[in-house]
């Protein structure tokens, strides 16, 4: 018999599906198109059908696991030789050898942090695939085979357990392994059957190379990953006082504090918080403390500009994109900060200069399943409506396919955040430090006023401004908001 | 027949042994250790490092007092008392592991003598030399019982044909001595036996003395001692050895095989030593040994069996004292409950050897073999002050870099006190030191530690005592 994989066939134009339920269970005998799982996507549910007959051998996919097309399921053993050899057989010299992930030292999930290598990269044994990161510790899986990568069947964000496959890789070695010796373990070859206390290798925290004898040991005894704690030495070095401060701050912090026992109350359940929020948590957080914050509230009356907009939009999606008014927030902002530079700087750690910035990219705050991302649009004041419109369209599509790249992310002068497709009025932006201000947006309505002796119906925008008070006074800040009011009203004036 | 009954029962006193059940006691557990013979401190202190050492320190005497007459000060011929000799080696072992006794006492630790074997996974056996049995039902047990030498089947059932601990009884010291094995104890046995009169032999397979040092390390050694009469045969092996009336007659085979057979006084094997994991009933406790026989552990040194450990030579290379210490007193601490494990970077290597040779970290082959990019420091004693006033610059000390991190990875000295030297180095890869690290460090002067400065300083392409390669980066 030899070992085949169950892989999931072309989908018919779905490019991703959730196995919802298993039909087979490793033991059972199938034929040719006997159904062994049942796949849920946006638009249907359909069946896997077995390639082959033989003996289910083991499922690699939980159910609920996103898969696409060519994503391993689980192993059979065909029927399909003579030989009652039971033995994996190995495949063919130059073979297409399946990497999936290791076994993860006791840890039950982790979440792919970084995608390292890209499809036709050259890897050797050794070299690092991906980076995992779990509630305890990253690690690296790392390529069990020398070669090139066929394709890579995981994307940063996505939820990895032991057997999900990771990447399929052409392998140039010569002796070829069996798929079951390509399984590599990060963790160090100890044979002990019952370990009392997780023991993944030390070099799974990357910070364990930049520490000393006692810091490593601390750590270790305390259950801290080094990689959560920044060295404050040279190189990043991680003293014994950067451990301690560590440990003081989880302490002091709110999260040390503990909860009631909530299901003395009623039902409860508890949930882990995602993982966009847990990195961008601690940001907020650290931004909240650390800046004062004032926030203007003001409106623009955006009748006109919205008719322009109205009038142009069909040009734009006749170019494939669309014109969404947060372009011109972009543009105007980007106009008043070359007004007030003063905005578009950062205050130093000390405290005691600026540095002022001559470059004009914007982050806008996008809302996806996942949680609040921030792409970056860089150079706005360079490029054109219908430019900044393609590229907006096209970060917040990988915003919310969790696809941006952290250089997307990076370099913003100043912050947008909208909430204008959902409701309400003014609210308070958290500012995105080290920038020094954040312009809040709300849904615009149709508000009486009272103009030439009489209430007209204008279409108006609440706006928010939050500013570093350490850096802008606040008759700046009104000025700068009455003049952004002011650059809004008219912009459909100058934007032709 | 008696039975005892204990918390934790460690299983051979050698250096790894006797430090887990120290601390083990210190950490308030009831202890016994159990040691097949008479005296505790197991092959390092008995039959090992500290008898090789006062040796080694002697024979270095018998070329260094001569030598003093080149410069004014003739102190004679040398007289050989090989009794006495003997009797110093003895008096320092008997100190140590007397010493060893009284902290054993001292700290209430119950030394059970007596060949140990288990019966199941808490019962040891221990039977002593009038065939007394002993049980031990414990509720921990350590396994610290060490290596033995390898003994090469070929060899003939002779006195004449000697292992690392029959040679340091000194039974004979003159005539032609075959050493097989250049590696460290060969090497250092080799020098005991040229300084006090044997003409020796020294027969290695691979192209080098003392295969895990990088080249450049271990060369200076090779040609110190082959200046005092040693003859190298590198690439070379022993293919056969007969008993005849004169002597032992050896044939070859490889680079420097004589055509003909040679006669030998004596042979010394030091082809390795074997861990003993085997030779104590482990399959009775269910503790997994591998087929060379080491028992395979976890970082905290847990074997397969939850509350059975194993420390020191017989559960992985490299078989070194210090090694074993530091799993000894470990994994004490692991049993107390502490969350702890071995976790150190580097262990030293050192050969006692004059020059001595010594390195830690990654040697060059080993970084070039895995791939690393890494530089290279070097600097010769020739230039360095000190080593010029003790007459002796055949020394070499060099720094091991990641060429791009600048981060410190290994490094190797050869040269009078190297095993001394090379404990900054283990320092400095276990401080994560950057090169840099070491250049700005201000080392005394004139020292022979001070060229652990000066090879980061050519490293770096900043030595002012020679003229620096240029950094090419």
């Amino acid at each position: 018999m030899s070992e085949k994989s169950i892989k999931i066939p072309d989908l018919g134009g779905i490019s991703e599906a959730i196995l919802i339920e298993w039909l087979v269970s490793p033991g059972d005998r199938v034929e040719v198109d006997t159904p062994l799982a049942t796949l849920e996507s946006e638009k249907a549910t359909m069946d896997v059908p077995s390639a082959s007959a033989g003996i289910i051998d083991r499922l690699v996919i939980d159910t609920g696991e996103r898969v696409s097309e060519g994503t391993i399921i689980g192993y059979l053993k065909a029927e399909d030789q003579t030989s009652d050899d039971t033995q994996v057989v190995s495949e063919p010299e130059v073979q297409t050898v399946d990497v999936a992930i290791p076994d993860l030292g006791g840890i039950d999930q982790a979440s792919v942090l970084e995608v390292l290598v890209e499809p036709d990269s050259k890897v050797s044994i050794d070299d690092p695939l991906l980076t995992l990161e779990s509630d305890k510790a990253s690690m690296d899986v790392p390529s069990p085979v020398q070669g090139k990568i066929i394709s890579i069947h995981v994307s940063v964000g996505d939820q990895v357990t032991k057997g999900t496959l990771v990447a399929r890789v052409l392998s140039e070695s010569s002796d070829s392994q069996s798929r079951e010796q390509v399984v590599t373990t990060p963790v160090a070859t100890t044979q002990a059957a019952a370990p009392t206390i997780e023991m993944p290798m030390p070099s799974a925290d990357r910070a364990y190379k930049v520490s000393s004898p006692i810091v490593r040991r601390l750590a270790f005894e305390l259950d801290i990953s080094l990689d959560a704690i920044k060295g404050s030495g040279r190189g990043g070095r991680i003293s014994k006082a950067d451990l301690i401060a560590y440990i003081k701050s989880k302490m002091s912090g709110p999260s040390a504090k503990a909860l009631p026992d909530f299901s003395q109350f009623g039902s409860v359940k508890e949930q882990p918080i995602g993982k966009i929020k847990k990195f961008s948590g601690p940001h907020l957080q650290n931004s909240w403390q650390t800046i004062p914050h004032v926030t203007q509230f003001f409106e623009a009356d955006l009748t006109d500009l919205e008719a322009y907009r109205q009038r142009v939009k069909g040009d734009y999606i006749a170019q494939g994109t669309r014109l969404t008014p947060i372009v011109f927030f972009m543009q105007a902002l980007v106009q008043m900060l070359k007004e007030h530079p003063i905005f578009a700087s950062s205050l130093s750690a000390d405290g005691t200069s600026l540095w002022m910035k001559s470059y004009y990219h914007v982050g806008i705050a996008v809302d996806t399943d996942d949680g609040l991302v921030v792409p970056v649009i860089k150079n706005v004041d360079q490029k054109s409506t219908l430019e900044l419109s393609k590229e907006l369209v096209e970060l917040s599509q990988l915003a919310r396919e969790g696809k941006l790249k952290p250089a997307q992310m990076q370099g913003g002068t100043v912050t947008i955040s909208s909430l204008g497709g959902i409701g309400g009025t003014w609210f308070t932006p958290i500012i995105n430090a080290p920038e020094v201000c954040i312009l809040g947006v709300s849904k615009a309505f149709q508000k009486p006023v009272y103009i030439d002796g009489q209430f007209v119906p204008r279409y108006t925008v609440p706006l928010s401004l939050s500013y570093d008070h350490r850096v802008i006074d606040g008759a700046e800040a009104a000025r700068f908001a009455m003049q952004l009011q002011s650059v809004l009203e008219n912009m459909h004036t100058t934007i032709e | 027949m008696s039975d005892l009954k204990t918390k934790l029962v460690v299983l051979g006193s050698g250096p790894g042994g006797y430090a887990a059940a120290f601390r083990a006691a210190d950490l308030g557990m009831d202890v016994v250790l159990v040691e097949r013979y008479q005296s505790i401190g197991g092959v390092c202190l008995n039959v090992g490092c500290i008898p090789s050492k006062t040796l080694l320190h002697l024979s270095e005497m018998v070329h260094e007092v001569p030598s003093l007459a080149d410069h004014g000060l003739n102190f004679g011929e040398l007289k050989l008392d090989i009794a006495k000799v003997r009797d110093f080696k003895s008096k320092v072992v008997n100190k140590l592991t007397g010493g060893l006794k009284q902290l054993a006492n001292a700290r209430k630790v119950k030394v059970l003598h007596g060949t140990g074997e288990f019966v199941d996974a808490n019962t040891l056996k221990v039977v002593d030399a009038d065939q007394k049995e002993t049980t031990v039902s414990f509720e921990s047990c350590v396994i610290a019982a060490g290596s033995r030498p390898v003994a090469l089947p070929f060899l003939p059932d002779d006195e004449r044909v000697l292992d690392s601990t029959s040679a340091l009884d000194l039974k004979r010291t003159d005539g032609k001595l075959l050493i097989i094995g250049g590696g460290v104890i060969g090497c250092e046995m080799g020098t005991v036996y040229n300084a006090l009169g044997s003409d020796v032999c020294i027969v290695e397979m691979t192209d080098q003395i003392m295969p895990g040092a990088d080249r450049e390390i271990a060369k200076p050694c090779q040609d110190m001692m082959a200046s005092r009469g040693v003859d190298f045969r590198l690439s070379t092996k022993v293919t056969g050895v007969s008993v005849h009336q004169n002597g032992l007659e050896v044939t070859f085979e490889g680079k420097h095989a004589p055509q003909e057979p040679e006669i030998y006084d004596q042979i010394l094997v030091a082809v390795g030593r074997t861990p003993n994991g085997k030779l104590i009933g482990a399959e009775n406790a269910g503790v997994n040994v591998t087929d060379r026989g080491f028992i395979p552990v976890d970082l905290q040194m847990r074997t397969n069996v939850a509350h059975i450990y194993a420390i020191g030579d017989i559960c992985a290379d490299p078989m070194l004292a210090h090694k074993a210490t530091k799993e000894g007193r470990l994994v004490a601490e692991v049993i107390a409950g502490k969350r702890v494990r071995f976790d150190a970077s580097c262990i030293p290597n050192v050969a006692y050897t004059d020059p001595e040779v010594a390195w830690v970290g990654k040697t060059k082959a080993q970084l070039k073999e895995e791939g690393v990019e890494f530089k290279e420091g070097v600097f010769p004693w020739m230039a360095n002050g000190r080593s010029l006033c003790l007459d002796r610059t055949e020394g070499k000390t060099m720094v091991l870099s990641d060429k791009h991190t600048g981060q410190v990875l290994g490094g190797g000295i050869v040269g009078r006190s190297a095993g001394d030297l090379i404990g900054v180095l283990a320092l400095a890869i276990e401080m994560r030191c950057d090169i840099e690290d070491i250049e700005l460090t201000i080392f005394p002067h004139p020292t022979m530690v001070e060229t652990i400065g000066q090879a980061s300083e050519m490293l770096l392409g900043t030595a002012t005592d020679l003229i620096a390669p240029k950094s090419k980066d």
